[in-house]
């Protein structure tokens, strides 16, 4: 399988000297699903802004379909962001209806009128959300708000789908609801890259971890639970 | 295309206070811009009346053959200063006397007196007392009205006021262009505030790899909207003012001739193409910077 994913060796240090990922190195091949995971401000985050090119390695090189992300135009990283979808905590939904907030992605990356009108039920039907349509986020549930926030990803069908925190404000229902989803995405091909550190969906999925700690692998395992030696320093 | 309309409509919708505070702002602007225009082009039109007014007549010496006059006529018209140069025969200035000076019947019997002449429209009013001057150089011409030194002293009124006409146009390029540039930075302004007020769509446009003329579009739109809506605005007051000055001052003070319908569509084209460019001028610079910027999600 060719590789979706690939870090060598890479390094990231902030401007204020804040050293977030140290000499990782990691690939995720195309259609795998992995979980990251790790206690909070371990590196996480930087990884999956690394791959949606928000942020640049310091040393290293990190590839995403090949495409090595440092000192990529602008054009190109528009072109390669229409091939991966991003999942956050925060749901980062507009203050429009859950239909427009999916049309909105898709008209902005260049979809026909009636491809839009087509997708748009399809991906809400999806996630469960078509009979709320026309609702806003703020009369939504945060499980309903994610689902809608994945609903916005399925729906331009990305090649790599990063998400970071998915079920971080969520119950343990509404995370089974939203993972299932990216699991169902997985299986129709798209590669997925979970960061969390939440155990109970680790365990209960029985996928791949990759444990980071201090902003290098601790521990790169297949089909585990989450790693018992990860907490505390 | 049609993502960039509806998203134009919703900027629009949601930021009505914005809008129509820009679109005031620039029809102010566009009124000073556009009556200091007018202004101009009135003077240019006044003055371009005068040059058709001015006129230097040589009369010929009566025994000069038809034939050098007509020769002498012609040499003149290739004289850097004139406009045009016609040849009037002694039969046809005779006729013009008869028609319009002097009663036909006073002149039955009396042989024509006039000589052959020529007659000189220069191409700029200054120009009169260097024609003047020239044109009784020559060899075979009798007389010229006006004399070059009848002229000089007229000569010297127009050149002032010429002077006059150039220090005021510069004045007026220089005004335009700063109520021009203020007017970018209007628009630039608003434009910023807009981008500020949607950051979050912007965000996710960026998340998504939507191009930056997808994300710039709407509001460029919306800044080349406001800057023609402003400006027909602004167009819509300033016509129907000049026309009625016209009007009146044509009835009163006939010799001067403001700027006619034909330079006035032009000048309203012109007025709403300005107010498209500053549009979007201002508004490309604020796009252009934001863009530029991270994406980031503000919490």
């Amino acid at each position: 399988m060719p590789a979706t994913v690939e870090l060598r060796n890479v390094t990231v240090t902030y401007p204020n000297g804040v050293t977030a990922l140290s000499g990782v190195d990691l690939m995720v091949e195309e259609g795998e699903f992995a979980f990251m995971v790790g206690p909070t401000g371990h590196g996480k985050s930087t990884v999956l802004k690394l791959l949606y090119c928000d942020e640049q390695p310091s040393r290293g090189q990190a590839l995403v379909f090949g495409w090595d992300v440092a000192g990529l135009s602008s054009a190109r990283i528009a072109s390669l962001r229409r091939r991966i979808g991003v999942v956050f905590q925060d749901f980062r939904l507009l203050p429009r209806t859950a239909w427009e907030n999916v049309a909105f992605s898709l008209h902005a990356t260049g979809y026909a009128y009636r491809d839009v009108l087509r997708r748009v039920p399809e991906a809400l039907a999806e996630v469960g959300l078509l009979d709320k349509a026309d609702d806003q986020p703020s009369q939504l549930s945060a499980g309903e708000q994610q689902s809608l926030a994945v609903a916005r990803v399925l729906a331009i069908r990305p090649a790599l789908i990063l998400a970071d925190e998915p079920t971080g404000n969520l119950d343990p229902d509404s995370s089974a609801h939203v993972m299932g989803l990216l699991a169902k995405a997985n299986a129709e091909g798209a590669t997925v890259l979970v960061a969390t550190h939440d155990p109970a969906i680790v365990n209960s999925m029985r996928r791949r971890v990759i444990a980071l700690k201090h902003g290098s692998v601790f521990r790169d395992i297949p089909e585990s639970g989450y790693p018992d030696d990860l907490e505390g320093d | 295309m049609d993502f960039v309309i509806r998203e134009l409509a919703l900027h629009l919708k949601r930021e009505r206070l914005i809008a129509v505070t820009t679109i005031s702002t620039i029809a102010v602007l566009m009124l000073v811009l556009g009556s200091l225009v007018l202004f101009m082009l009135d003077v240019r039109s006044l003055t371009h009346n005068l040059r058709d007014v001015l006129e230097v007549r040589a009369y010929f010496q009566r025994d000069l053959s038809r034939q050098r006059a007509e020769e002498t006529a012609k040499a003149v018209a290739r004289w850097p200063e004139v406009r045009t140069a016609r040849f009037v025969p002694k039969e046809e200035g005779w006729r013009w006397l008869s028609r319009n000076l002097v009663s036909s019947s006073k002149l039955r019997g009396i042989d024509n007196p006039l000589p052959d002449s020529v007659t000189v429209y220069v191409k700029e009013p200054e120009m009169v007392p260097r024609a003047a001057a020239k044109l009784e150089a020559l060899t075979g011409v009798k007389d010229v009205v006006p004399s070059a030194s009848d002229s000089k002293k007229t000569g010297s009124f127009w050149y002032r006021c010429m002077q006059a006409k150039r220090i005021l146009t510069g004045a007026g390029i220089a005004v335009s262009a700063l109520v021009a540039l203020a007017g970018v930075f209007i628009v630039h302004n608003t434009i910023r505030l807009a981008l500020h007020a949607r950051w979050r769509e912007i965000y996710i446009m960026q998340l998504i790899g939507a191009g930056r003329g997808v994300i710039a579009a709407p509001f460029l739109l919306e800044g080349m909207l406001h800057g023609a809506v402003g400006a027909a605005l602004a167009v819509c007051m300033l016509l129907p003012v000049h026309m009625f000055l016209r009007s009146r001052s044509a009835e009163s003070v006939p010799f001067i001739v403001l700027a006619p319908d034909s330079i006035l569509v032009w000048f309203g084209l012109g007025l709403l193409a300005a107010g498209l460019v500053l549009g979007f001028t201002g508004s490309a610079f604020s796009v252009r910077r934001y863009l530029r910027k991270r994406p980031e999600w503000h919490t």
